[in-house]
Parts: structure tokens; sequence; C-alpha cells
């Protein structure tokens, strides 16, 4: 079962700050990191997307349906907020099962999923501790075992990894990216730009309650033509021998009209600048090889998703 | 948007009476185990106690004072934050993203605040009484105020931030329309609570010139005052957009 959340020309001013303006946006189905800097209106989207907010123009649906109006859609969504509040004096398995009950579970049952959901996270040993008792890492965990226990379609984590340190952290990644395998939309907000990449190539990026770029991070990247990519090449060979063959490849791929500039790094790879990112890709090697020369390495620092996020944020 | 629905959530869940009571039932038993629940509780029993051994009050001045000053002042004390302290300790969230309607919601955290409201008033009413008549009329009386003082107090609350003093303003709102002759008087809850008790109203000098009305008025008016409350309570709470800290 596929969530789809679509935004049409969704504006939410607080006071004089617009923290949305005009934000037109679908959402489906796998893990969708939500991207911006503080303050560019990934938390508002979140509270417009889970009904806690209403839009002062445009419309917001789940499904077809305004979530501030139509609370059955909460039956399919799970929502763990940013903020790191709890009913202080209660324990973890007492907080889980009160909240998967509002989901219209019997005792019995809701006190079941609050368990496996707990299990999911890594906090079952912890169950039985108080909400003031717990770390902050397992405060985290705990609030998004209640966002997962009644089997959502729908996820939405605001910044899930805050506070968790870095086993739960890689535990928690997997977590996310088996939710967006079972089917759900999880839609993952965070600044953390390399854990966003560990769980997903499809992104959102906002900044100043604009929509800047929507979809996989290597497509995105190269939709944006009009900044040339870096390249860097490594080559097997070691000592002067190296420096000599990287000025060699640096010669030869300057003569290159794909290629607009060359440099020597480190005396011992290649980097260039490239706006044809796949003509690198094909001709690059061949011509490595015409020079008798072995690549040990082909990478792209500005293929990555900081790399994307830095030139979407300050362009 | 007219486009159709890609994907329909299952079918609609119509949570129970008994999710929205469990949730009232939880609340009421974290308010319970509050210290400002407790001390309410026994500051009450203690004054009842006062009035009625030490002061030496007949019962019909004794339960005028109760229901007079410490009732509505304990309403407005549990009742004006039933959603503010949830917003305030940034838990709102949690249960206003669940399939029930807020008003329902709203109905069981005002229904968890009455535990330790009826609690402190009905024991020191009853405490008070002479006789088994005046204890039921008290208890009534006391319930009902609870009842009108309380889901008035939650209404503020829901409208502004400023409930207590909004609330504050409306109890000396309630004592000076007392003190005032003709039809002003009518306008004061405090009027029909008393009627309901039985006990006259202490309005000094000018006590000669106030009708008190027949119980079965007095019920109804204070009951049409919850009703009102609760109602508009729910329904704003289902309108508005409670501010959850940005």
């Amino acid at each position: 079962m596929s969530a789809t959340i679509a935004l049409r020309g969704v504006r939410k001013l607080f006071g004089q700050v617009r923290a949305l303006d005009e934000l037109d946006l679908d959402l489906d189905s796998g893990v969708i990191g939500l991207l911006g800097p503080n303050g560019s209106g990934k938390s508002t989207m979140i509270k417009l997307i889970a009904g806690q907010l209403r839009p002062d123009a445009g419309d917001v649906r789940l499904w077809g349906r305004d979530p501030f109006k139509s609370p059955e859609v909460f039956r399919d969504l799970g929502l763990c907020p940013e903020q790191d509040r709890f009913y202080e004096d209660m324990r973890g398995l007492d907080f889980v099962t009160a909240l998967t009950r509002l989901q219209g579970f019997r005792a019995v049952e809701a006190r079941e999923r609050a368990t496996r959901a707990l299990g999911r996270v890594g906090m079952e040993p912890y169950a039985g501790k108080r909400m003031r008792e717990m770390s902050r890492g397992m405060r985290q965990r705990t609030k998004i075992a209640q966002a997962i226990a009644h089997d959502p379609a729908l996820v939405l984590l605001d910044e899930p990894l805050s506070g968790t340190d870095p086993v739960a952290r890689a535990d928690l990644i997997q977590l996310i990216r088996e939710l967006g395998d079972e089917g759900r939309c999880v839609l993952v907000s965070s600044h953390v730009l390399h854990e966003v990449e560990s769980m997903t190539r499809e992104v959102v990026v906002i900044r100043h309650g604009r929509l800047r770029a929507q979809g996989d991070i290597t497509r995105l990247r190269g939709l944006l033509g009009d900044r040339p990519y870096r390249i860097r090449l490594g080559l097997t060979s070691e000592g002067d021998n190296a420096e000599a063959e990287a000025r060699r490849l640096a010669a030869a791929l300057i003569g290159q009209a794909l290629v607009e500039a060359a440099s020597i790094i480190d005396g011992a790879a290649v980097e260039i600048t490239t706006t044809d990112l796949d003509a690198a890709c094909r001709e690059i090697p061949k011509i490595a090889g015409d020079l008798d020369l072995t690549l040990s390495s082909f990478t792209s620092p500005d293929a990555d998703l900081e790399s994307l996020y830095r030139y979407l944020v300050q362009r | 948007m007219n486009e159709p629905p890609k994907a329909p959530p299952r079918a609609p869940s119509r949570a129970g009476e008994g999710v929205v009571l469990a949730w009232a039932s939880l609340h009421l038993r974290r308010n319970l185990r509050r210290r400002g629940s407790l001390a309410a509780i026994g500051t009450m029993l203690i004054a009842a106690l006062l009035l009625r051994f030490v002061a030496d009050e007949p019962s019909s001045a004794s339960a005028r004072i109760l229901l007079a000053y410490p009732a509505p002042l304990l309403a407005l004390f549990f009742t004006s934050g039933v959603l503010r302290e949830e917003v305030e300790d940034g838990t709102l969230t949690y249960s206003f993203t669940r399939p029930i309607r807020r008003s329902r919601l709203y109905w069981a955290r005002c229904a968890a605040h009455f535990g330790p409201l009826l609690l402190a008033v009905l024991p020191a009413v009853a405490l008070v009484a002479g006789s088994f008549s005046q204890l039921v009329y008290f208890a009534l009386a006391g319930a009902a105020a609870c009842l009108a003082y309380g889901l008035l107090f939650a209404l503020f609350g829901v409208v502004s931030r400023g409930a207590a003093w909004i609330g504050l303003a409306f109890l000396i709102w309630e004592h000076s329309a007392l003190r005032v002759p003709g039809f002003i008087q009518d306008l004061s809850l405090l009027t029909y609570v008393h009627g309901l008790a039985g006990v006259s109203v202490d309005a000094g000098l000018l006590t000669f010139g106030l009708d008190m009305p027949s119980r079965p008025v007095s019920l109804a008016v204070l009951l049409s005052v919850a009703a009102l409350s609760g109602l508009l309570g729910g329904r704003l709470v289902e309108r508005r957009e409670i501010s959850l800290g940005r």
C-alpha cells in the first residue's frame, strides 16, 4: 500500500515570517529525505502534513483528504515529532501502549504491538524504565516506537537520529531503510546529510519555505548542468613515477573538449572538471588505457549529497 | 485538487468510547498522583473540618463559604489548563495525531481534570452537611458547580493563554454581581449554586432584594452553562489550530 502526500500552493505564515511559500509537492512510497537549513520550513511542513497546522493558503492532502479535518487519516500515519517531550512519569512500554490504544486497538493488542515496536527499535530491555530516567537516545527510540507501533503506511520522522549514539544511529538507519523497503512512505527530516544519504537517494530540498529540488540525488546533480562536476582520478603507480604518470594523464585530458580544467592533487591523482559526467565516465578510462595507465579510483566529490545540498541552498 | 487519491487509507477507524475512556482514565490517574491535587483535596478537607468543628458555623453558612470561594477557585486551578498544559509540555502532538476527533480528546482531558476537583469539593461539602437531605443537595450543588465552572474555565483555556487571569476576573465579577440588586444577580452562576444547595446568598445588606431561584431552575442553568461551554470548547478545539510550539 503506497501513501500519498500532496501539497498544492501551500503557504504558511507565522506573523510576518513566511515559513512555507507556494510549496507544491507529491510524495509516494519509499524513504524520502527532507533537507534544508535551520528555519527553512522542514518542521512546519511536517506539522502541516500531520494535521497539526493549517495552511494559510493552498491544500495539504493525505490520500486526497485534509489531515486537519479528517482524523481517520491518522490510522495510517505515524509521527515522530522533533521535540524531546513525553509524559515523563510513564514507563516506556506504558507510553507506547497508551498511544497505540488511541489508534483504536484493544488493550491487549496495543500492548503486544507496543512491545514489538520497542523491540524493533532496540528498546525492549529498557521498556520498564520511566521516561524521565531514560537517556536522550532511549527517549528518541521510544518516540520512534510510538510512531510505528500501529503499522502505518506513512511515517513522518522529524530529526529522528538526534541524540542517539553511533550504534543506535546505525540500527535506526537500518530500521528506516526497512520501513521504506516494506512499501511505506517514510519522510525523514534531517540536517545531517551523510545520515540521510545512508538512508535514501530520494531527497526533497527546501529553503526559505520554497521547494529547491526533489528527486534522486544523482539525477538532481545531473540536472544542474550550469555547474561543472569535479572528478578525481587515482592511479595505481606510486612514488615519483606516480606524479609523472599523473602529469601525463592530465596533459592528455586537458586537450579533450569535455574537460574544462585539470590539476594534479597530492602529486599522485588528477582532478578534472567537466559539465558532461556521462561522457567523462565513457571517455576517461579509454584515454587512460591509450596511455597504458591504470586507474585505481574514479570518484566525483560533487555527486554526493553534501555537495548537492550546499549548491542548492547557497544558489 | 481534483485528482483522485492514489491509495486510499484503510477503513477509517472509529475508535470506540472505550479508547477515549481509557485515555481519560490514564490522565485521571496521573492527575490524582500530582502533589497539587493531593494538596487541594487535603486543604479542602481541613477547611471543612475547621468550619464544622472549630468555627462551629451553621451547616448552610459553611456550605455557602465552601461553594462560593474555594470550589470555583479550585475549578479554575484544575481546568483552565486542560489543553494548555499539554501544549506547554509539548505532548499534545501525540494524541492529536490519532484517529480520534479532537473534541473527544478534549472532553476526555476535561473528565480527567474533574476527578481531583470533585474529590476535593464533594467530601468537603458533605462534611459540613447537618442532615441527609443537606448532604444530597450540597453534593449536587458541588458537582454542578464543578461541572459548570470547570467547563467554562476549560473553554477560557482553549480561547486564551491568559485563562487563569480571565477566570479570576470572572470570579470577581461573580461576587460583585451578587451585591448588585435586580436582574444582575441572576447573571451570576453563584446565585444558582446557592439556589441548588438551598443556602442563602451572602450579599450583605442587599440580601433582602434577592429572590433565590428554585432548585430545578438552578440545576437547569448550571447544566446548560456546562453543556454549552463543553460543546463550544470541543468545537473550538476541532476548528482552531492549537499552537504546538515551533
